[in-house]
Order: C-alpha cells, then structure tokens, then sequence
C-alpha cells in the first residue's frame, strides 16, 4: 500500500470514529461538535428517539391601548402534493419552525425572559414582516400543535408570547 | 463494475439531489430575505465562528440575500454541470472540488435548517474529492467506496437502533407521526387506521429494514441486491408519504458503493 493509501485511510477512519462517537449523546460528542465548525461530522438519528409528533401553527394578533384583535393565522410553507417526493420547496421553513418551537420550549416555555436570542427574534420578524399592515401597533404571537389528520383535530396552545413593540429593525 | 464507475453513478444519482434542492432553493428564495426564516442578519450571531475576523467578512458578504443567489446559482451550475461530465465520462475534479467547497458553505448557511440528507450530501462530496484528486490510485477509490458505505451503514443502524424503545415498537410513534400534515398523509392514515396492527407491523418493519440495510454491506451481493431494493422502496414510500425527496436520491446515491463493498469486499 502507499503512503497516499495510509493517509487516506488513516483520514477515513479517524472520519467514521468520529461520526460513531456524535451519535451518542454526551461530553464527547459535545466536544466534537464544538470543533466541527464546518458541520462536517453528521448526525444521523432521524426521528430518533422521539420523532416531531405535532403539527405547530403560528398566529399572530395586533395590541394596541384600547382594542387586541383576533388571532390570525401565518401560512409556514405549502401543502404537500402529489410530486413532493421529487419537489418539495417548502420543507425548509417548516424544519427552521419546527427547530424554532424546540427552541422556545428549551428557553422560554413558562419562563420570563426579557431579553431573547437571534433565533427568537428571527421567528418574530417573521410574523412583522406577514402582517400586511400593522398601523403602528403592537403584536403578539402564539404558538398552538395539533396533529391535523386526526378527525376532530383540537389546537392546543404552546407558547404566547409577550406583546411585543411594533417597531422592527428592518422595517423601521 | 470497477471502482470508477461505482463512484461516476453514486455522483450521477447524487447530482440528481443537489440539482433538485439547489432549484428548491430558488424559488423558496425569501426565506433567506431580511426578516426571512433563514435571515443573515440574525442567524451570523448563531455561532461564534460566523463572526470570527478571519471568516466574518467572506460570510457577511456571500451570506445575506441577494449575494446568497451567487451561492445557489454556482451550486446548480455545478451540479448540472458535474452531471453531464460524468454520464459523457470527462474529468470532474475541479468540478467537484469546487462544488464541495459550495456544498460546505451552503450547508453552514443552511446551518439551522439541514437534515440528515444534506449531510451525507457532504460526507459523498468529500469522499469522491479524495477518490477524484487520487484518480490512478484504483486502491483510494476503493476506499471511498467502502467509506461512503460505511457512513450510511452507521446512518441506517443509528436510526434502526435509536427506534428500539416502546412507542416505536409499538407503533405509537408511527401513528403520531402519521396524523401530523407536516409528515403524514390522509389516504395512508386512513388505510392504516382501517387494518388491526398496520402501525405496529409497519414501525417493527422499518426498524428491521434500516438495521439489515446497516449491514448490507456484509452479504452476499446476491443478497444485498434484494435488501437494496426494499431500501429503495422504503425510501420512495417515505419520500411520498413524508415529502423528503432529498433522502431519495441522496440515500439511493450510495447504493452503488454499498453494492459494491458486498460484491467486492475490501482490498488492501
């Protein structure tokens, strides 16, 4: 074998090492995380061991000093179609919901916080940006899951946020 | 086959993939708008390595929308392009050279939204860079080809082995999973709700089915053949049930290399 051989395979097996330590929860795959800027090493556990079991719905509703308006839902991404197994633009938006919604499980279920981090303030300028005109009011959102292909299919609430001011950055 | 070939059809199936969701990523282009779900200006403060001095500008530059098209365009360019130079047999290692190196900054663009495909997108990606930069060196090939069927056993046995607890054998999981519109589909649902045990008998069979495609490799390729054809099924079924049509290919991509090791086995 060459020396090219060795290296290539030395660099293989340090790489499936590696890949075998990240799928197992712990310090270890926690360090290896940290190095692997590149998001090279992957992890391979679909829908393990818990799979997403819900449908998460966003809603929003405008606060101003007298009036709070109804709940109006925000549309994440299409339904699927016949053709979804070869196009499916939309999953993306709803994979960064989904992670969105674990994220805010994580940190901000049933907590006060008053400072929020890029990832919440992201899902929030989403809902500024769907609201198609604010008129200086504040907004709030909410979170609800259900699984929608049940027969009778009941929301439950999630998450509400607090009302936060209507000014955005962007849309300033 | 030969080890050239092997690894020329895994790239044609996998470009299959990068031309699909490059061409996804097109027309799903105002998430990554200001404001978007996948906004530069929030998601740079994800990590400290998008805001490292070294990296900072590169990324503040190539990253946010509309820069963010040079990106897609370069990846669907290549991936059409790396199509077309290995079904008429022309040399692509710069060409993929040029679209790991895409394919890498696209993923840590993506950072918050890949899945399990876009991943073992890279590690192929990787391996046939070392295949290709060694072209001559048959035995390197060689060694891609088992690598790239070694990291998808290790992803069908972490998925299968992960699976083995109660709700998922006894189809709880499954039936969950099913109900979500996210993930399921209303004419399966409602055939499965009609038979006795079709989400126990179905979850059992998956996780068998992902961990004898675990090994697949070890067969005999007069076996593996077989197995390999229930993966493809399997994964056309979720693909339609579940929308994730970049699993397909890119899974089915590395079929040729598990094929391969089982009919070759390892030569030092």
């Amino acid at each position: 074998m060459t020396v090219a051989g060795y290296i290539v395979l030395g660099f293989y097996a340090l790489y499936t090492i590696l890949t075998i330590v990240v799928q197992r929860a712990g310090r270890a795959k926690d360090r290896i995380k940290k190095l692997d800027i590149l998001n090279l090493i992957p992890n391979y556990k679909f829908f393990c061991p818990k799979p997403v079991r819900y449908d998460y719905h966003l809603y929003y509703r405008l606060v101003d000093k007298e009036t709070v308006s109804r709940w109006q839902k925000i549309r994440i991404g299409r339904k699927k179609t016949h053709i979804s197994f070869l196009w499916n633009p939309t999953k993306k938006e709803k994979k960064v919901f989904n992670r969105m919604v674990q994220m805010i499980k994580d940190n901000y279920k049933g907590k006060q916080r008053t400072r929020f981090g890029h990832m919440y303030l992201t899902l929030l300028d989403v809902v500024r940006t769907e609201i198609p005109q604010r008129g200086g009011k504040d907004v709030q959102f909410r979170i609800t899951y259900n699984q929608a292909l049940r027969d009778k299919p009941v929301e439950k609430i999630y998450y509400t946020s607090i009302v936060h001011k209507a000014q955005s950055p962007h849309t300033a | 086959m030969n080890p050239g070939d092997t690894l020329r059809l895994i790239l044609s199936i996998l470009s299959l993939s990068l031309i699909i969701s490059s061409a996804e990523s097109f027309t799903g282009i105002k998430i990554y708008k200001t404001a978007g779900w996948l906004s530069w200006d929030r998601l740079k403060y994800d990590r400290p390595m998008f805001r490292h001095r070294m990296v900072a500008p590169l990324l503040n530059w190539l990253f946010p929308h509309p820069k963010i098209l040079i990106l897609i365009t370069s990846r669907l360019i290549c991936s059409v392009w790396l199509l077309v130079a290995v079904l008429v047999n022309w040399n692509y290692t710069a060409l993929i050279i040029s679209l790991t190196i895409i394919n890498i900054l696209f993923s840590l663009r993506n950072a918050f939204s890949n899945n399990g495909a876009d991943q073992l997108t890279n590690v192929i990606l990787i391996a046939a860079v070392v295949a290709s930069i060694s072209a001559g060196n048959e035995a390197i090939v060689v060694y891609s080809l088992f690598f790239i069927a070694l990291q998808t056993s290790i992803a069908y046995f972490t998925s299968g082995i992960n699976k083995v607890n109660r709700n998922w054998l006894n189809g709880v999981y499954l039936k969950d999973v099913l109900s979500t519109a996210m993930f399921g589909n209303p004419m399966v649902l409602r055939k499965f709700r009609k038979m006795r045990h079709a989400f126990w008998s179905c979850s059992l069979l998956m996780i068998l089915g992902e961990l004898l495609l675990a090994f697949c490799m070890f067969f005999p390729s007069t076996m593996s053949v077989y197995i390999l054809a229930g993966g493809f099924f399997f994964h056309l079924t979720v693909a339609y049930i579940m929308g994730f049509n970049t699993f397909l290919f890119t899974f089915l991509s590395t079929y040729p290399a598990i094929y391969f090791v089982s009919a070759h086995g390892i030569r030092f």
